[in-house]
């Protein structure tokens, strides 16, 4: 049971994650390496304020996501200005640099060791350890989560972002500010990662910076382009194989590195093919392909 | 002063053999070929694989090494890129399924070799020769030397030679190039086998003088791809250019700041130069150019 | 409202696509004629904020446009369409128009978020749309994908996004290109449609008949300069315009 209920909060972990990218990379067609980034900022976040003794939970989030939102603002502001391809580029050394960071800032962050000994999150003096109150901040935020994503995917902001994917010139030409919808959902995107990286604080107790490499920014982006960009569903899915397959392969007897290494190689095969075959992913909206 | 010319030499060695052969993908086929990176790790394994796995001398695991990459290279063009081109997939496909090989060639490498450093370094540490006040290892010599000839010989070729001139018109315009007769299949598997053979031969260069791990592709990419914005794409000079410069503000940066940051200093250099750098970027939001 | 252009200067390396344009455009028909590289489409570029001059102003009444964004100058009442013809081919093409509408309150992320009563308004601005829609004749395709639709409805679809827009000056590059005589006599009753509601409408075309039969003025560029410029009957048949440029 308890092995079903971790496997439970990782689904919900990652469906965070990759509901916030499908706003940045499904509705906006804006392809960030960089969300993993985002992810760590917020884990280590919450894990800084936590064993310096602030573990109530709304306040971690609350911290996190303006934190992530600020910082998306600031990233943001220097990446969309260019072009897909640089974008892309330039998320991906953003990155490096948080990594970098996060490795080098031994005083503030631990360096390689990270940060240990994170205490269980309490949620108006509650302290919440045990794994059903864990699972329902989980899902409470996944829940959250999806419904920002969807009120968007509904809105007429959302309808903007269809556009700016596809064509940026026309959505200029009809008076629309598309920097000001890259930037806010750039940003939004980020923050609501970061809210998913107090959640993997919380729940796992330790971080350090191995989990938020441009490794994880890419399997992000792989789970979101496979489950399929641009349709809310597309999130869920990805989320959802992208936990379940790495478990699964956790049952070869395989040591857990290399776990890790094979669920890569599953998901480049997986993307490489969905891009030869079906670039719209598996239950996507917007195909990559068209040009 | 005369320790930062010889290191900056050195740096910008490695950068702007990984710059060059990204840069001659992308001028040729305008899309961001994530996997050279890995083909740089992939260099540098096949070397010490040879080297230290089955014991054959230097010389002849160096040179395996960059064919290694060079026949990675190809194959990424032969089982992917190839039949993206054929279904008329934009940059964006090739971009993601650019980084689905990545994931697969450095996670399988990974597997084989495991996530810790491996040095193909058998040799004692020596103090080097003297060069005024500065000291260079036989090692650094040989990355010099041998980056110096290879560049040389590229822009040569580029010049000079009917498949280099391909290239360029290719790089200039694809469809006419195509109607002149360029035949774009053999020109991507040549650019793929030269480029890919000059990461290899970056990898292994960077072998002699450091540890390797996997993860080493991301920071080779990032150099490499940065080197080439900063210079302009396209011509091994740009890519000299871009690669010294980041060496030297990078070795300058550690007069000032501790090593751990020079990579953050690489990132700055990027995010400059799209802040300020027209050429060879969009500086205006728009996406394509309008007719 | 009358849309000018003084002294406009524009180079692309050695090509000088705009060499000292100065034209004034008013409400009603306006026709840009002119050989390949005239510079017609640059001077669309140029007023519509996609490039900047190298010297001189635009102006829309007092205001002077010259080097605002493309945005900015679709807010003033400015739209147009693409000699390429973007549209969002992967959206439906309702909601092309939906787009070209004004921008309303729900595209700001606060509103789309927390704003409420969404749904009436929506409703509304899908109404219009659909009445759009009708006006130009493309209605029974609101709901099919834009890229799934005909060339000619692609360009009507167009034409009913600048509509859309409640813009007062409308630029169209080449509106009736690649059109049968069917649609092309709808896009040209558009345009007439368009002049006679006070709109500056000003189009770039190749086709001579379509200018003889909609525009009110036609003007003749060449060389990035205005060569001549009056109503149709009298410009075209000027012996030096018709042998050079109509040949």
């Amino acid at each position: 049971m308890t092995y079903a209920g971790h496997v439970l909060i990782l689904v919900g972990i990652y469906v965070v994650l990759a509901s916030s990218l499908q706003l940045v990379a499904g509705y906006a067609g804006l392809l960030s390496v960089s969300h993993a980034a985002f992810y760590g900022i917020g884990a280590y976040t919450a894990a800084l304020l936590a064993v310096r003794g602030v573990s109530e939970f709304p306040a971690s989030v609350c911290a996190s996501y303006v934190l992530g939102y600020v910082l998306g603002i600031g990233v943001g502001w220097l990446t969309v200005r260019v072009r897909d391809d640089y974008f892309a580029i330039a998320t991906f050394a953003f990155n490096l640099v948080v990594v970098s960071v996060l490795n080098n800032c031994v005083w503030v962050t631990g360096g390689p060791m990270g940060v240990a000994g994170i205490p269980a999150p309490r949620v108006f003096g509650v302290e919440a350890s045990s794994l059903g109150a864990m699972l329902a901040l989980v899902y409470s935020v996944a829940l959250l989560s999806l419904l920002l994503c969807y009120r968007i995917a509904r809105s007429p902001y959302g309808r903007v972002l269809r556009g700016m994917r596809e064509d940026e010139v026309f959505v200029l030409s009809q008076g629309r500010n598309v920097r000001y919808y890259k930037l806010t959902v750039f940003a939004t995107g980020a923050a609501v990662a970061a809210v998913a990286g107090c959640l993997y604080a919380f729940y796992v107790k330790f971080v350090d910076p191995t989990s938020f490499s441009v490794g994880e920014s890419v399997f992000l982006l792989s789970i979101v382009i496979i489950g399929g960009l641009g349709s809310f569903w597309g999130g869920v899915i990805g989320a959802t194989v992208g936990v379940v397959v790495p478990e699964a392969l956790r049952f070869l007897g395989l040591p857990v590195a290399q776990v890790g290494n094979l669920r890569e190689i599953i998901y480049g095969i997986a993307l490489i093919l969905m891009m030869l075959a079906r670039p719209q992913g598996l239950v996507g909206r917007f195909r990559l392909d068209v040009e | 002063m005369e320790q930062l010319l010889v290191n900056t030499a050195v740096a910008a060695s490695i950068y702007c053999l990984v710059a060059v052969g990204f840069g001659l993908v992308y001028s040729g086929f305008r899309f961001f070929h994530f996997a050279h990176g890995a083909l740089y790790v992939a260099g540098a394994y096949a070397c010490y694989a040879a080297r230290i796995g089955a014991g054959l001398p230097l010389w002849c695991s160096a040179l395996l090494g960059i064919g290694v990459s060079a026949i990675l290279g190809a194959a990424c063009d032969l089982l992917v890129y190839r039949h993206l081109r054929k279904r008329r997939a934009g940059a964006t496909a090739l971009f993601v399924a650019s980084m689905g090989l990545y994931a697969v060639i450095q996670n399988a490498i990974a597997m084989i070799f495991g996530d810790t450093n491996r040095t193909i370094r058998t040799w004692s540490v020596v103090e080097g020769h003297r060069i005024g006040d500065a000291r260079i290892s036989t090692a650094e010599l040989c990355i010099v030397g041998v980056a110096v000839v290879l560049i040389a010989t590229t822009a040569a070729v580029l010049r000079y030679t009917k498949a280099g001139i391909a290239l360029r018109a290719l790089s200039a315009d694809a469809d006419l190039s195509r109607c002149a007769g360029v035949d774009l299949d053999r020109s991507a598997v040549l650019v793929l086998v030269v480029a890919s053979g000059l990461a290899g031969c970056a990898g292994v260069l960077i072998a002699l003088d450091t540890d390797i791990t996997p993860q080493m592709g991301f920071w080779g990419l990032l150099m490499g791809v940065v080197a080439t914005i900063v210079g302009g794409i396209g011509r091994p000079a740009g890519a000299l250019l871009g690669a010294v410069l980041i060496a030297a503000a990078q070795q300058i940066s550690i007069w000032y700041l501790p090593s751990q940051w020079k990579d953050a200093v690489a990132f700055g250099v990027l995010f400059l130069a799209l802040v300020l750098r027209p050429h060879g970027l969009m500086g205006q939001p728009i996406r394509k150019a309008t007719v | 409202m009358a849309l000018r252009c003084m002294d406009l200067y524009k180079s692309f390396g050695q090509v000088q696509a705009l060499a000292g344009l100065w034209i004034e455009f008013q409400p009603g028909v306006t026709a840009i004629v002119g050989p390949n590289g005239a510079g017609k489409t640059t001077l669309l570029n140029v007023l519509t904020g996609f490039l900047k001059p190298d010297r001189g102003r635009c102006l829309v009444g007092a205001r002077d446009i010259t080097g605002l964004s493309p945005d900015r100058i679709a807010r003033m009442g400015i739209a147009r369409t693409f000699q390429d013809l973007r549209l969002i081919t992967q959206v439906s093409v309702l909601e092309n128009v939906l787009l070209a509408m004004p921008p309303e309150r729900g595209e700001r992320l606060f509103w789309a978020l927390f704003g409420g009563g969404r749904a009436a308004s929506e409703d509304r601005a899908r109404e219009e749309a659909r009445n759009l829609l009708r006006s130009v004749g493309v209605e029974q395709k609101a709901s099919s994908l834009a890229g799934e639709i005909s060339y000619g409805q692609q360009k009507l679809l167009s034409l009913a996004c600048c509509i859309a827009s409640c813009a007062s000056i409308v630029l169209l590059d080449e509106p009736v290109a690649g059109l049968d005589v069917v649609v092309a006599s709808q896009v040209m009753n558009i345009l007439r449609r368009l002049g006679s509601d006070g709109k500056v409408t000003v189009f770039i075309e190749h086709d001579i008949s379509a200018v003889r039969c909609v525009a009110d003025v036609v003007v003749v560029m060449d060389e990035g300069r205005i060569v001549a410029q009056g109503r149709p009957e009298e410009v075209l048949t000027r012996p030096e315009i018709a042998e050079v440029y109509l040949a």
